[in-house]
């Protein structure tokens, strides 16, 4: 192992003769280290002040869960980045639908069947950021679509309701409420079967009746949603490929969806 | 007592069922005076203005409530100024610097002896319940000023689950379709102001209009480049005016010439048959405006 060129990279050298290349970062408030794993990569972070020996001690210590989790997420297996004119396919609801492109005045998306249609003035750089805002405002419509469909039966049924409802990209959570009543949903669940999207919004609503994780809270979340289990199964195996579509298509935590 | 802004919630039948006991929730939740130590209360308070007035005015199915609020005015600049100069004080006297749990009890100290002489600051917040269609209508654009009396009826009935409105279609869309091809739902038409702003950029630039024709070239071109409607002015049936917003918040609503016509038609006898009059034509031309925009 050593210290990568760019000095925030650490190399690990790994038992099948690859490498592993691990953003590390020192943290103000970190009070011990840490190795996360996400769409974007390995992440370590450590308190000031520790002993880069003892960084490196470590990562060597967690090499063999680091490998496996990286094996989990498929990282090597990213999608393309989005080209404009190059038609590709992305996950809409859970299924695979085709996004084509044409050139025209007023940017908008256009279903059309089974695909979608990205309808854009400009090429390069410039559209494919203008198609990504289309894109993410579009897929913040699909899901406040399905959203709409459910909240009421839901709410009726538990006697409680959250105060706004907001949907935008989040890095690691599917949905959280704050202490305000407000509801936010990761905008990567449009890309997901409408039923994990339902089982999101059944956990996060069952919070409001019960604020943490105990047996009365799971109780709630199964009255609402009898199959919870198989769609948190479900967002566990794909919920990193589905975060990292979402980065393809636009999904910035930086830009607010319509 | 026309609104000026709507902030819009809506609840089911069955929550309309369980509004029978809501004056006397309300009354348990009656606005009190501010107390020397305290930095705000919340309560009901008579629309009719009157201390001891009625908490609700109902008129058909719909019931017309305020909120009350009284905050203290005891600025943040104040505070700082105050308590530096103590710590000054206390430095000087004992030679050494003052440290964090000291600071704060100074600031507590400083906090019971300015409060009392405060200022406490009224405002209110009306609202009406219209039981018949479901809606919770609140006279705010301000969200937060809205959770926060949503939550004072919560308290005082002890459940109310009203919902945000969510509607099926995203609302920038829809707005950015009726200007883009000037085709917009019965009933409904253009006024002279929008926002429009550019979803692409992260810098995100707005254009605003005001006073301006919104059917004229120069909008048309900021549609062509991409940019979206955040705000719409419209006019409804001729009677209401008002800014809708993509979160849909009802801005600068403002019952038109026909409207106020039939009000001036006839003169009241009382403050409070004032206020009812208003109340019903008001409650009568939100409930179909609200209608349509469902």
């Amino acid at each position: 192992m050593r210290t990568g060129d760019d000095d925030n990279w650490l190399e690990l050298a790994t038992a099948r003769g690859g490498t592993i290349r691990v953003l590390k970062r020192a943290h103000p408030r970190a009070r011990r280290l840490r190795l996360t794993v996400t769409a974007t990569g390995a992440h370590l972070s450590y308190p000031n002040g520790t002993h880069p020996a003892q960084v490196f001690a470590f990562l060597r210590q967690h090499a063999d869960w680091l490998e496996r989790k990286l094996d989990e997420l498929h990282l090597d297996e990213a999608p393309p980045p989005l080209t404009v004119g190059q038609p590709t396919l992305i996950p809409l609801r859970g299924e695979s639908v085709r996004l084509g492109w044409a050139q025209g005045p007023y940017p908008r998306i256009e279903p059309h069947g089974d695909s979608l249609r990205v309808v854009l003035a400009e090429s390069g750089a410039r559209g494919r950021q203008r198609a990504q805002a289309l894109l993410s405002g579009y897929l913040a419509a699909e899901l406040r679509r399905d959203v709409a469909r459910w909240l009421g039966p839901f709410v009726a049924r538990l006697g409680a309701a959250p105060m706004a409802l907001r949907v935008r990209p989040m890095s690691s959570l599917w949905g959280s409420l704050d202490a305000r009543d407000r509801i936010t949903l990761d905008l990567a669940l449009a890309l997901a079967p409408p039923p994990a999207l339902r089982y999101v919004l059944a956990h996060e609503l069952c919070h409001l009746k019960v604020r943490s994780h105990a047996p009365r809270f799971w109780a709630w979340v199964r009255e609402l949603t009898p199959d919870y289990q198989d769609q948190r199964d479900w967002l566990r195996e794909h919920g990193a490929a589905l975060k990292a579509e979402l980065t393809r298509l636009g999904g910035s935590a930086r830009r607010t969806p319509a | 007592m026309f609104f000026r802004n709507l902030t819009l919630f809506r609840f089911s039948a069955e929550t309309a069922a369980a509004l029978d006991r809501l004056d006397a929730a309300l009354d348990a939740q009656r606005l009190r005076p501010v107390g020397p130590l305290e930095l705000a209360t919340h309560g009901f308070v008579s629309p009719l203005g009157a201390e001891e007035g009625p908490l609700s005015i109902g008129i058909g199915a719909c019931t017309l409530l305020t909120l009350g609020r009284e905050d203290k005015l005891l600025p943040a600049a104040v505070i700082n100024a105050e308590l530096a100069r103590r710590v000054r004080a206390v430095a000087a006297q004992r030679g050494q610097n003052v440290g964090g749990r000291e600071r704060k009890r100074l600031k507590e100290a400083v906090l019971e002896e300015l409060l009392p002489r405060a200022f406490a600051r009224p405002s209110q917040l009306s609202a009406y319940l219209d039981r018949k269609n479901g809606w919770v209508v609140l006279d705010t654009s301000s969200r937060k000023a809205a959770e926060q009396a949503l939550t004072a009826l919560r308290q005082a009935l002890d459940s109310f689950p009203a919902l945000p409105l969510a509607p099926e279609q995203a609302p920038r869309l829809l707005m950015t379709d009726w200007l883009s091809r000037g085709k917009l739902p019965a009933s409904l038409s253009l006024g002279d102001e929008c926002e429009l702003r550019d979803p692409a950029s992260a810098q995100g630039a707005v254009v605003r209009c005001r006073r301006q024709a919104l059917e004229s070239e120069e909008v048309r071109e900021h549609l062509k480049s991409g940019k979206q409607v955040a705000q719409l002015g419209l006019e409804f049936d001729g009677r209401l005016a008002f800014v809708l917003g993509e979160d849909l918040c009802l801005r600068k609503l403002r019952f038109l010439d026909v409207v106020q016509g039939e009000l001036d038609s006839s003169a009241r006898e009382s403050a409070a048959a004032e206020i009812d009059a208003r109340f019903a034509l008001m409650t009568l031309e939100l409930e179909r405006l609200l209608d349509k925009l469902e």
